[in-house]
């Protein structure tokens, strides 16, 4: 009996302790991990976000002159592996955890981005703003600018993988000669 | 024990090796696999842990068949592995004399095409009825999105006990309000006796281990061990991480430690705390469920807080946790945890003093020592049995050998014991937690593994609320897993629920089952196909038949 | 027979009925530190399920699409045969058919169940019916003492005859514990256990027929709780004349709806659900007190009381 009256108190001691949703909510916690946000000025097109991914929500599909990421909320687990792999912070996560809709399109993002060609072989390899990106990062970290090494990042993996064979060689005799 | 194992059986061994401090790799031949296991685990008490059967085609062809044991008391793990060539796909069944075996031997015919000869009763085990019954998923040539032909016909063949025709079948589950967990009983009952009972699982495979097998690397699983369960999510990141780390030989930063054992003594308090709150609404004390839960939604604003989500914290990786915990954050990790452990305290004392509750919990499922250490049941199943494991304190992991908590053991075997054990479970989480955040010691909180080298088995231990979650791993090339097997704690478990249901009334049935703590989720692992239709006929139909008049 | 009474209280129960169960979820609600549903909920779940289509088991019968429509029509007779807010009742030596009409309702949830043909529902019927018949006894003894102390059949706010104290509060008290088990809630819902046999009898019915069966349910706890007005119009004797003559009616009846929502509520936020041995024993109980209760209201002429 008495636990019948110690449970009667709990009841009204503690009052109303859930909120009235929609008009109350609940007050969140920085840090909450809520809906992925990605920042169509910043992104890059490097695809590291893709391939971290655990359950495929980004993706990358490359077609002729066109990169695309696609971005699906129904299978994103909010794990926050993309924005630890970011390299310029362009994906980020929100506060907003309210992501129920009825209408399936608002649950993908896409975002485009141009490629570029290879200055040898004319195939499409990276997006322009990679290349850019790299660029610029290749000129702040190097003093003296290597001419023929900053011109292979303008080339294909495959046309850089046999031009680099030739610029190794090319060194490799260079030095030979000055010894 | 690797001595003892040597000295009874001289001639039968072939190798053995030490994997790590306290695992070793014992390799038989397959003839002889029976006796020993026989042996290891009748006569001397092993448990076991899981059993995994790999395919190996791309590097030695042939299967691998290895059978985990572990004993709590010495803190030792031996796999006993043997091997069987390709085209000689059978292996010789140890379920005769060691039941509990049971359920890793059928899902090792019906996932790899291995055949258990003198399994009393291979049936399909996780996969789908109308999975046709020559396609194996886990074979390595098996890839992962293939599109699969239905069978024509589907049915499943329960037991049923003697006299059958002349009991009811009730149908329990696999939509059944109360144990919130899909699972298909079936028992058949005499009035509100339960005479028999069968189980068909499988209603929550979805095929991670081929996933990882195939698409993901090191890590990304974390993330997707985290949600095999909703519940306990952290246990199986966590075991996996160990079992890698193990494999890589490397060792945690203390801080990551530290902050490791919050994070699973936080999901602890919280499964804890939500089983006692599912088990009242099941005995009709929603009343229970309410302030059991209101206390509980307390730890999960604590978890959001300390790691950006409410479950699933994403938190343990190999190699550290994500996230450190500020000094601020701390400090109201510790306020709300004292506030957790006065309303709880307050709330239990309320609870389990009540009359009508207790008389619906004493004396309901019971299952003897005996029956326990037979059945290999783990967690607070066991220790309400008098069965003392516990890996946090057998094979202490991270910090846990520096902290002080006991370990609740009951003897009364029955719900109330379970209730019991688990409420006191509570109480010393929360004593651990708070040491834990008082005595937080400084550093990094993640450092990179550098190299895992390819071929090494390993097994990650972790008390989960549940009972021990046991992962092996045989590591690969290509930053990926060659084989993962995750074997939780409800897998084990949910064998016994046949000898604690039958004799008991049918009122009881879902406190018993509930008394498992079942989940579902964590015991299985396949792809759900249009199983429920096809079930749904065959309990309707006999529905029909059986219509009392 | 009093034709303004009849309408009014028919009236009056259909409009009710809904709200009081909505009144004891919400009084529940607040005891578990929820917000819970609004008062009228009750009457939005009556009104989406009469939207919605019946699906009519294979299993089932003619009973089936029967036993919802039995319900609905005994649990709104009961209300022909005692006034709720009017001071005459409709009908004369309203109070034996009323017991008659208990007992006979308290069976169709059992035939409800076997109706559908489905095992739980069987199960929950035959539940139900053994629930019945131990829990019957008690209340029509409790009944009849109520009668014989009132010295007459006739439900309805005049009082006649000795108010003997004793056998009054202990009828009283041995309806009140009945009453738990007749609203079918917590702890006595081993008929409807929704959490061991997914909704017992009521397990195959949708839609419209659900929608009848429920309200039918709710008419049967609404005249089931109007029942205490006449212990307390027998404890007080309101003075039907005057000013105060709609008052003095009035008001035991809204004190008898509220008090009764209450001891369900508490019953139900407090207790876990017994089980049939368990209620069986409780009832044992009952069934003296009950007894004894009509041993005394008879004798109590004769003790001179």
């Amino acid at each position: 009996m008495s636990e019948m009256i110690k449970l009667l108190m709990l009841g009204i001691k503690n009052g109303r302790v859930t909120y009235r949703y929609p008009t109350e909510k609940k007050p969140i916690p920085e840090g909450l991990r809520g809906r992925p946000e990605i920042g169509f000025e910043e992104c890059i097109g490097c695809g590291a976000c893709a391939r971290q991914c655990p359950p495929n929500a980004l993706m990358v599909e490359e077609l002729d002159d066109k990169w695309k990421l696609r971005l699906l909320y129904g299978r994103c687990i909010m794990c926050g592996l993309c924005e630890e792999v970011c390299p310029v912070d362009a994906i980020r996560f929100s506060q907003d955890y309210e992501l129920a809709s009825l209408d399936r399109g608002a649950l993908e993002v896409e975002l485009e981005l141009r490629r570029v060609k290879c200055e040898e072989c004319g195939a499409y390899f990276t997006t322009e703003r990679a290349l850019e990106y790299t660029l610029s990062e290749y000129d702040e970290l190097t003093y003296d600018i290597d001419v023929s090494l900053r011109k292979m990042i303008h080339l294909c993996p495959e046309c850089k993988k046999s031009s680099w064979s030739d610029a190794s060689a090319d060194a490799y005799r260079r030095i030979k000669d000055e010894q | 024990m690797v001595e003892e194992i040597r000295k009874q059986f001289p001639k039968m061994l072939i190798t053995t090796s030490s994997i790590r401090g306290n695992t070793w790799l014992i390799e038989l031949s397959k003839e002889n696999l029976p006796a020993v296991l026989e042996y290891a685990h009748n006569v001397q008490g092993g448990n076991l842990l899981t059993m995994v059967a790999t395919d190996r085609v791309d590097i030695e062809d042939d299967y691998l068949i290895d059978y985990v044991l572990g004993w709590y008391e010495l803190g030792q793990i031996l796999v006993f592995r043997a091997k069987t060539r390709r085209g000689e796909e059978t292996f010789n069944s140890i379920t005769p004399f060691v039941p509990c075996a049971d359920w890793y031997e059928r899902e090792a015919k019906e996932s790899l095409g291995l055949i258990p000869v003198g399994h009393p009763n291979p049936r399909k085990l996780l996969m789908a009825d109308d999975w046709p019954d020559d396609l194996f998923p886990m074979r390595k040539g098996f890839k992962v999105d293939t599109q699969v032909p239905k069978k024509e016909t589907s049915s499943f063949p329960f037991e049923s006990p003697e006299n059958s025709s002349m009991f009811n079948i009730i149908p329990y589950g696999p939509y059944h309000f109360a144990i919130h967990e899909p699972i298909y009983f079936r028992f058949h009952a005499d009035g509100e006796r339960i005479v028999g009972v069968d189980l068909r699982a499988g209603f929550n495979y979805r095929g991670l281990e081929k996933i990882a097998e195939s698409r993901l690397t090191y890590e990304n699983i974390p993330f997707i061990a985290e949600r095999v369960c909703g519940i306990c999510g952290s246990v199986h990141a966590e075991a996996y991480s160990q079992a890698l780390e193990g494999a890589a030989g490397f060792e945690p930063p203390e801080r990551a430690k530290w902050i490791r054992v919050a994070m699973l003594e936080m999901e602890r308090i919280h499964s804890q705390l939500l089983w006692l709150g599912v088990a009242s609404h099941m005995v009709g004390f929603d009343t229970g469920l309410m302030q059991f839960w209101r206390v509980r939604d307390k730890i999960m604003g604590l978890a959001e807080l300390l790691t950006g989500n409410r479950k699933q914290y994403g938190m343990i990786v190999p190699g550290g946790v994500r996230r450190d915990i500020r000094e601020d954050k701390r400090r109201t990790a510790l306020q709300v945890i004292s506030e957790v452990q006065m309303e709880y305290e307050e709330l239990l004392g309320a609870v389990l003093g009540l009359d009508t509750l207790k008389k619906r919990l004493i004396g309901v499922g019971y299952l003897s020592n005996e029956e326990a250490k037979k059945y290999s049941v783990t967690g607070p199943v066991a220790r309400a049995s008098g069965v003392s494991i516990d890996v946090r304190r057998d094979f202490p992991y991270e910090a846990y050998g520096s902290l002080e908590f006991k370990t609740p053991v009951e003897s009364g075997g029955d719900v109330l014991a379970r209730t019991l054990v688990r409420a006191n479970d509570v109480l010393e989480s929360i004593k651990i937690m708070r040491q834990v955040l008082e005595t937080l010691p400084g550093g990094p909180v993640h450092e990179p593994i550098d190299y895992i080298p390819p071929d090494v088995t390993s097994v990650g231990l972790v008390e989960g609320p549940r009972g021990t979650d046991a992962h092996y791993l045989i590591t690969g090339r290509d930053n990926t897993v060659y084989r993962w097997r995750v074997r939780a704690p409800t897998y084990a478990n949910l064998p016994a629920a046949k000898l604690m249901l039958e004799g008991e009334t049918l009122a009881d049935a879902s406190i018993i089952i509930g008394s498992i703590d079942p989940c579902i989720s964590c015991a299985e692992r396949v792809v759900v196909v249009d199983l429920r239709s096809g079930i749904e006929k065959i309990v309707l139909g006999e529905n029909l038949g059986r219509r009392l008049s | 027979m009093n034709i303004l009474s009849l309408v009014v209280n028919l009236v009056l129960a259909i409009l009710i009925a809904p709200l009081l169960d909505g009144l004891r979820r919400k009084i529940t609600a607040r005891l578990q530190n929820r917000v819970g549903p609004p008062i009228t909920q009750s009457w939005h779940d009556v009104i989406k399920l009469f939207s919605k289509e019946s699906i009519l088991p294979e299993a089932g019968g003619f009973l089936f699409v029967v036993v919802p429509i039995l319900t609905l029509v005994l649990s709104l007779s009961m209300f022909a045969t005692m006034s709720t807010v009017t001071a005459q009742a409709p009908i004369e030596e309203g109070g034996i058919i009323f017991i008659e009409l208990v007992v006979l309702s308290a069976f169709t949830f059992a035939i409800a169940g076997s109706a559908s043909g489905n095992p739980y529902g069987v199960v929950g019927g035959s539940r139900e019916v053994i629930l019945a018949t131990i829990v019957e006894p008690s209340m029509i003894a409790s009944l009849v003492s109520l009668v014989l102390l009132r010295g007459s059949a006739t439900l309805d706010y005049s009082t006649t005859g000795y108010i003997a104290l004793l056998p009054l509060l202990m009828s009283g008290l041995a309806y009140f514990l009945c009453l738990l088990a007749e609203s079918g809630r917590t702890p006595f819902d081993v008929a409807e256990a929704e959490s061991e046999l997914s909704g017992g009898p009521l397990i195959e019915f949708s839609g419209p027929s659900l929608a009848t069966l429920k309200l039918g349910n709710y008419l049967r706890n609404l005249a089931l709780c109007s029942i205490p007005a006449f212990y307390i119009s027998a404890l007080i004797a309101p003075k039907l004349d005057g000013v105060g003559y709609s008052v003095a009616v009035v008001i035991p009846y809204l004190v008898s709806l509220i008090l009764c929502t209450l001891v369900l509520s508490l019953a139900e936020s407090l207790n876990a659900r017994f089980r049939l041995l368990e209620a069986s024993r409780f009832y044992g109980f009952v069934l003296l007190l009950s007894a004894a209760s009509l041993a005394l209201a008879y004798l109590a002429p004769a003790l001179g009381w």
